[in-house]
C-alpha cells in the first residue's frame, strides 16, 4: 500500500491566521465532494448544503484540537454520514436516465462515435445498478481521487476489504458493459 | 483464471508496493490475458468517470433550470405584493377638501415620495364632508380613488396630514406589540377642523430588525 495521498495536513494555526491555504483546501475538494454526493443521489441544493457543513465541522473540528491527519478522507467521511442521514435512496439516481447530460457528453463525438458513446453509457448505467452499495461507494470515492486507505477510513472498512470491493465492482462493470 | 488477476485494479490504480507493482508489471507484459482484462478495467473506469460527469452535468443544469423559475416566481410575488399595496384603499372622502395651509410634510409622506404639494386652487371648492356610508367596503361611486402613479411616482390622492404616533402613547404599555406605530393622516376642513381622521397601525419595528447584521 502506497502512501501517495495527498498532504493534507494543515497546521491549525496557518489555517485560521491565513485564509489562502483554507480556501486551497476548500477549492480542491469542494467540486469532488459535490460530485460524489450528486452521484450519491442528492439533489444540488442538498449536495451544496452537506458541502458547507462539513467544511463548518472542519473548522471546528480543527479549533477543538482535533487530528489534523487525512483531512480529505475526514472531509469525505463526514459528508458521507451526511448523506446517509439524509437520505433516502439514490437507486433513482443511477438508475434514472441522464437524458440530455448523456446527450451533451456524447455530442462531442461524431455521429457515429455519439450513438456509441450513448449506447455505452446506457449500459454502463444499467450495470451500476447491479452494484451493492458498498461496491458503488467505493467506485465514487475512487473516482473522486481517494485511496484506498482512505477509502477504507470513509467507508469504515478495513483497507484489504476495499482492494477487494474495488476489484470486484471493476470486473461486474467490465463484464456487464464491455466497454 | 491467472492468479495475478485478482490484483490488477489495485495494480492499476497504483495501490501496491513497489516490488509487488514491478512483480505485476512484468506479469501483465507477458500474459495476454491479464493485458486485456487491465485494458477493459481502464476502460470501464473512465466509463464510470464519464458516467459520474454526466450524473453532476444532469442535476447542475436542475439546478439552473430551477433557479430561473424561482426568480420568474419571486417576480411574480413581488408583482402581486405591489399590486396589493397600491390598491389599498384611501380615507373615504366624496368630496375632497381644499388645502388651506400648506402643511410640511412628515416622514412618512416623505417615504411614499409624496411631490410637493399644490398651492390652493383658486376657485373655491364645496366643503368637504364624511359619507359615513362610503366607511364601509362597497364604496359609492364617489368614493376617493386610491394613490395613484404618474412619472412613476406614488400621488396621494388628497392633500392630506399625516402623524406618527408610537404606540405607547395611545395604549397602555404591552397593548401592541414593540415597534408599533399609528399612521394618522386626516383632511383639514377651510374652517380647520381635521375631517377623515384615519389611523392605519404600522410595525415600524421590522424594518430596525432587518437593518440589524
Amino acid at each position: 500500500m502506497t502512501e501517495d495521498s495527498l498532504p493534507l495536513a494543515l497546521p491549525l494555526s496557518r489555517l485560521g491566521a491565513k485564509n489562502r491555504e483554507a480556501n486551497t483546501l476548500y477549492e480542491e475538494l469542494r467540486k469532488p465532494l459535490l460530485r460524489y454526493l450528486l452521484c450519491l443521489g442528492m439533489s444540488s441544493d442538498q449536495a451544496q448544503d452537506v458541502v458547507q457543513d462539513a467544511f463548518l465541522s472542519l473548522q471546528r473540528h480543527l479549533a477543538s484540537g482535533g487530528s489534523q491527519e487525512n483531512i480529505r478522507s475526514w472531509l469525505f467521511r463526514v459528508a458521507h454520514n451526511r448523506a446517509r442521514n439524509q437520505q433516502t435512496s439514490y437507486e433513482r439516481r443511477f438508475g434514472a436516465p441522464l437524458g440530455s447530460a448523456v446527450d451533451a457528453i456524447a455530442d462531442r463525438e461524431s455521429p457515429e462515435r455519439a450513438v456509441l458513446e450513448k449506447e455505452k453509457l446506457r449500459r454502463l448505467g444499467e450495470a451500476i445498478k447491479t452494484l451493492t452499495q458498498t461496491e458503488r461507494e467505493c467506485l465514487l470515492l475512487r473516482a473522486g481521487g481517494l485511496r484506498y486507505r482512505e477509502i477504507g477510513e470513509v467507508l469504515a472498512i478495513p483497507t484489504s476489504s476495499v482492494g477487494d470491493t474495488v476489484e470486484r465492482a471493476i470486473r461486474k462493470l467490465a463484464e456487464k458493459c464491455n466497454v | 483464471m491467472c492468479e495475478w488477476e485478482s490484483r490488477l485494479a489495485a495494480w492499476l490504480d497504483r495501490e501496491l508496493t513497489q516490488d509487488e507493482d514491478i512483480e505485476l508489471e512484468l506479469h501483465v507484459s507477458r500474459c495476454a490475458q491479464c493485458r486485456s482484462r487491465a485494458e477493459a478495467y481502464e476502460r470501464t473506469s473512465r466509463a464510470f468517470d464519464a458516467y459520474c460527469d454526466a450524473v453532476t452535468l444532469a442535476f447542475a443544469r436542475q439546478k439552473v433550470s430551477s433557479s430561473k423559475w424561482a426568480a420568474v416566481a419571486a417576480a411574480v410575488a413581488a408583482l402581486a405584493v405591489w399590486a396589493l399595496l397600491t390598491a389599498r384603499p384611501r380615507a373615504p372622502i366624496t368630496k375632497p377638501a381644499p388645502l388651506p395651509h400648506v402643511t410640511a410634510p412628515t416622514r412618512s409622506a416623505l417615504a411614499r415620495e409624496v411631490p410637493p404639494l399644490e398651492p390652493p386652487r383658486s376657485s373655491p371648492r364645496e366643503p368637504s364632508f364624511i359619507n359615513r356610508a362610503s366607511l364601509s367596503r362597497v364604496q359609492t361611486p364617489n368614493a376617493a380613488t386610491p394613490a395613484r402613479i404618474q412619472g412613476g411616482r406614488f400621488l396621494l390622492p388628497e392633500p392630506a396630514v399625516e402623524i406618527d404616533i408610537p404606540a405607547d402613547a395611545l395604549l397602555p404599555p404591552g397593548a401592541a406589540p414593540a415597534g408599533t406605530n399609528f399612521l394618522v393622516d386626516f383632511s383639514v376642513a377651510p374652517d380647520g377642523s381635521a375631517q377623515a381622521i384615519r389611523l392605519t397601525p404600522q410595525l415600524t419595528g421590522l424594518d430596525r430588525r432587518a437593518a440589524q447584521p
